[in-house]
């Protein structure tokens, strides 16, 4: 009854997709090859510039093709500040297509170098450039993928030019957190936010205490607490509560060695005020060997200073 | 309007779940199916009615007759308005309700959603994250942290709580099936969790006080396994409501060739002989098959012996103004709510961008196991749900039962005649499924069950 | 199909623009000509004897309008529609309908108001309606004449066109009139689509997202 209906073997759609990317090649070369040529002779030729487009469109890592399209941009911004009444609202439509242009290519690739480099050019060249719609597409990437650096990259750059509404980046940071808190650049960019004070110390410790007792095998957490200890804002009294808080969570992962490489960090800022605590330290060192022996070079000579103390005592 | 065919290899009697299954399955080898409905809509006991309709909806029309089984129709069924100055602004929308009969959620690695990718039905189907689980708890609803996300996140549960929930569920795998005579909150309360987090693990595995450790594990481990697939719960739930997805599998089935006819008023019996049936007559037509299907709702007395059902479902559905628990977004919730020792309440709360009502209104579906009346049954819960101040107002109700059919055995049934049983108590369709494949395997042993149907670009037509 | 302009005077060049996607549905008696239409559209095809049924849930074609790409979802009716079991599933999310007659066969045009009466009962309030005289390579037999179609097309709102899925005429004019109907705005660029979608499941969609770092 369904004679008529046949459905393409892999072997077939294999096929197909060698046909496409040959023909996607052919057009890349013949596509480079023209604005090669005519940009020796006429920089701002537009048949070229149509091509250098839908060439990035289909590969935003050309690098070449978006410094071709630098060239042009400063030729275009040449030519509009002759024009004294109308100069800049050319510059600024012509250059907000260029945005939308880049826009494009990070949709297909989010991770590509040219793009965002090249928005960020643009941006800086624009008469009245709209840094907070900037933000906005920022933090969207983000919430697609937190671990894109260029993304992260990018907010600091905006931040840097816009200035902080240290709140709203915080609950951004925390957001971001909640949503996944096994992530590096987020831990890094909320230390990148303030200094720490006696005031918001105890927030930061419960939000990374909640972390390393959710899942003590991921480190990121664990640096970013380490980050918090090295603050001189943290009295004794709280280091010696965060000593007891471990001492709990070793009890229940006795075999996790980041749980007894915190509690050395912390014995290392309390044997400062306190010198009752290095033998600690010098029992938490050997313990450590044991479960850490890949390190057990980096763990032997903290416990031979610590036992030097000790031994000074 | 066009004769049916006359002889086909499969009639389907009935547009339920299960029927539809095979029907989608039959249709995909290439069997040619007849798939009727006495009914003017599709879906049966799992179909889904807009609001004008739901009041419409008789389930025992006075008459029998052959294809109307009153044994197995849902009983008990009546509805009020408790907000007599909203009916008109809701009959206005009336549209905009889809409401089901037998809602479900889904695993996101469960049967059923593996069902839809391989037979390639997810291409047309759309669904919803549920976006947060509640339990109750001391008199209040508390939100139940289901990813390590959400444990993170939470407030409420002390830093050493957060690892020892970890812990468990990230063990359970060594805890021995065997241990099938225990019981799993008397094991969680050995474990050293406190109130709150047994509470929050007896609510992932939707376990009462007397629910085995054998039972609870592999209920927690099928909650966790589900996790992170398609959203931060375990559940999706079908855009615009359950009753799509019979629909949905009706649609497969056509497209291989099924012919569909619903509102057959005409339909007068099935004929047998030999134990055999020999052929369906109509008012106009015989119409002869290799086998027939049909759902017990609509299957005639005199090929069952009547039955007695000993058990039911309870049911109500609800019109609410506010969520149970607001938020800044709309959520869809699922709600395990204990009702004493022996009993969980699925409840389903869902707002308008689930498709299945308008803007502003919330529809509530209460699902249990039947004790006495399902206006009983759900009574504490609508007391603490939505009498107070603050809590969201009922404007219209509707109860029923659904009588439990999964597990009846019936004697002497044509051996030409296989019969589907009307919905079960399951959050999800598994046994549903596996009904459907049973009764397929029984019709054609060797053949392949909804094999994965083409995407639109592998199709060449013509020669 | 696609429409790339040459460069003019100083521009950026031709950027992709935005992708919308529409789910577009016909109705129509069986026999007028549905499924040819759309497989005229989609594959180029056309059968004179062709099945009623292509064993494909939705068929997908892509035209470029200006700036904007516009991709159709297409649904055929399978045949649910000969015996008046159409789901309502059928009409969910429907953007497009094109409801199709044979110009030869009067009761079919007959058939088509009902249908559109119908559409605009089941679907969307906004719903862009499309009426298509089916067959028009027979106009020799024709028994609906053009002006009392386009009559009825205009005091209803519907666009109008006579087709032929066998000669091609008016097949694909009638597919791009619709798409330059249809509001492209935010809410349909896109295949995620906006909050108010539901998801389609896939196969991609395996595995836990994995708890660990880049580096552990």
């Amino acid at each position: 009854m369904h004679g008529r209906l046949k459905v393409k073997t892999t072997e077939e759609q294999k096929a197909e997709k060698q046909k496409e990317q040959q023909k996607k090649l052919q057009l890349y070369r013949a596509g480079m090859k023209k604005i090669l040529s005519t940009r020796a002779s006429d920089l701002y030729d537009p048949e070229s510039f149509g091509i250098s487009t839908q060439l990035l469109c289909v590969n935003p890592d050309i690098y070449t093709l978006w410094n071709y399209r630098k060239e042009v941009l400063l030729i275009e911004k040449e030519e509009s500040s002759k024009d004294e009444i109308e100069g800049d609202n050319k510059l600024a439509a012509f250059l907000d297509k260029e945005i939308s242009l880049t826009e494009q290519c990070l949709i297909a690739n989010p991770k590509s170098y040219g793009s965002w480099h090249h928005r960020y050019w643009v941006l800086m060249l624009h008469p009245n450039p709209n840094w907070d719609k900037e933000f906005g597409l920022c933090t969207k990437y983000l919430t697609y993928d937190d671990r894109n650096f260029h993304c992260w990259d990018y907010r600091r750059l905006l931040i840097n030019k816009i200035g902080i509404t240290l709140p709203a980046e915080i609950k951004f940071s925390t957001d971001c957190l909640n949503n996944n808190f096994s992530n590096y650049s987020s831990w890094h960019y909320r230390s990148t936010l303030r200094q720490l004070d006696e005031n918001c110390i105890e927030d930061e410790l419960n939000l990374v205490q909640s972390a390393v007792f959710t899942d003590p095998a991921d480190s990121s957490a664990w640096f970013y607490f380490r980050w918090v200890l090295s603050n001189p804002a943290l009295s004794k009294e709280k280091r010696q509560e965060l000593l007891d808080n471990l001492e709990q969570l070793q009890e229940l992962d006795p075999d996790c060695k980041w749980v007894v490489l915190a509690k050395c960090w912390l014995t290392g800022s309390l044997v400062l005020s306190d010198s009752e605590f290095v033998d600690k330290r010098v029992q938490f060192y050997k313990e450590l060997i044991e479960l850490d022996p890949t390190r057990k070079g980096q763990y032997e000579h903290y416990l031979k200073i610590a036992e030097e103390k000790l031994a000074n005592n | 309007m066009d004769e049916l065919p006359s002889e086909v290899d499969l009639l389907i009697i009935g547009t339920g779940f299960i029927e539809s299954i095979i029907s989608a399955a039959a249709s995909r080898i290439g069997k040619s199916v007849l798939h009727l409905d006495p009914n003017d809509y599709y879906g049966n006991q799992w179909g889904s009615f807009n609001l004008q309709a739901l009041l419409d909806y008789n389930p025992d029309p006075s008459e029998p007759c052959d294809f109307r089984n009153k044994s197995f129709s849902l009983k008990n069924f009546h509805y009020e308005w408790l907000m007599e100055d909203q009916k008109e602004d809701l009959l206005k929308n009336s549209r905009k309700f889809n409401i089901d009969l037998t809602p479900k959620l889904h695993y996101c690695r469960g049967d059923f959603v593996q069902l839809l990718i391989t037979s390639n039905i997810a291409r047309y189907s759309e669904f919803r994250s549920v976006t947060r689980i509640l339990t109750w708890l001391n008199g209040q609803l508390e939100l139940v942290p289901c990813s390590r996300s959400d444990v993170f996140a939470s407030q409420k549960v002390s830093v050493v709580e957060k690892r020892v929930l970890m812990k468990l569920l990230t063990s359970l795998d060594d805890i021995l099936d065997s241990e099938n005579t225990h019981n799993f909150k008397k094991f969680l309360e050995s474990r050293k969790l406190s109130d709150n987090l047994v509470t929050y693990v007896m609510a992932m595995a939707g376990a009462t006080e007397h629910t085995s450790l054998g039972e609870g594990v592999k209920s927690v481990k099928r909650f966790l396994d589900s996790l992170g697939r398609f959203g931060k719960t375990p559940y999706l739930f079908s855009m615009y409501g359950s009753g799509e997805i019979a629909q949905a599998f009706c649609r497969l089935s056509a497209v291989f060739g099924g012919i569909y006819a619903l509102n057959q008023q005409n339909l007068i019996s099935l004929d047998s002989e030999d134990n055999r049936i020999t052929s369906l007559t109509t008012t106009k037509q015989q119409i002869r098959a290799q086998n027939y299907v049909t759902s017990l709702e609509q299957c005639s007395e005199k090929f069952l012996r009547p039955v007695k059902i000993n058990n039911y479902i309870s049911r109500a559905i609800l019109i609410t103004n506010k969520s149970i628990l607001p938020s800044e977004q709309e959520q869809l919730s699922f709600l395990i709510y204990p009702e004493g020792t022996e009993r969980i309440i699925n409840v389903f709360e869902l707002g308008s961008l689930t498709g299945t009502c308008p803007k502003n209104y919330y529809l509530v579906h209460l699902t249990s196991k039947q004790v006495t009346t399902p206006q009983e049954d759900f009574k504490g819960a609508l007391g603490n749900l939505f009498s107070g101040s603050d809590q969201p107002q009922i404007i219209f109700s509707c109860y029923f039962s659904i009588p439990e059919t999964s597990d009846l055995d019936f004697e002497n049934v044509p051996e030409n005649l296989f019969l589907c049983p009307g919905p079960d108590n399951d959050l999800d369709y598994n046994s549903s499924i596996q009904k459907a494949r049973e009764i397929f395997e029984k019709m054609y042993p060797d053949l392949e069950f909804l094999p994965r149907a083409p995407d639109p670009e592998e199709i060449i037509i013509g020669d | 199909m696609a429409n790339r302009s040459g460069a003019a005077q100083r521009p950026n060049g031709q950027t992709q623009g935005k992708i919308c996607q529409f789910k577009l549905v016909l109705l129509g008696e069986s026999a007028v000509g549905k499924s040819s239409l759309v497989l005229r559209f989609v594959k180029g095809q056309f059968h004179e004897y062709q099945e009623s049924t292509i064993g494909a849930a939705f068929l997908t074609q892509t035209i470029c309008l200006d700036d904007t790409t516009v991709k159709f979802e297409i649904w055929d009716t399978a045949g649910q529609e000969r015996y008046h079991s159409l789901a309502p599933m059928y009409y969910r999310g429907a953007q497009a309908a094109i409801v199709v007659y044979d110009i030869t066969n009067q009761d079919t045009f007959g058939r088509a108001k009902t249908w559109v009466k119908e559409l605009q009962r089941q679907a969307s309030p906004n719903i862009v309606i499309a009426l298509a005289g089916n067959k028009q390579d027979l106009a020799n037999k024709r028994m609906v004449e053009y002006e009392e179609a386009q009559t009825y097309a205009d005091e209803n709102g519907l666009l109008f066109m006579e087709t032929s899925a066998k000669t091609a005429m008016n097949v694909n004019d009638i597919f791009l009139a619709i798409a330059k109907k249809l509001p492209k705005n935010e809410q349909n660029a896109g295949q995620t689509g906006n909050n108010a979608q539901g998801r389609r499941l896939t196969e991609g969609d395996t595995g836990p997202k994995t708890a660990g770092n880049c580096c552990k």
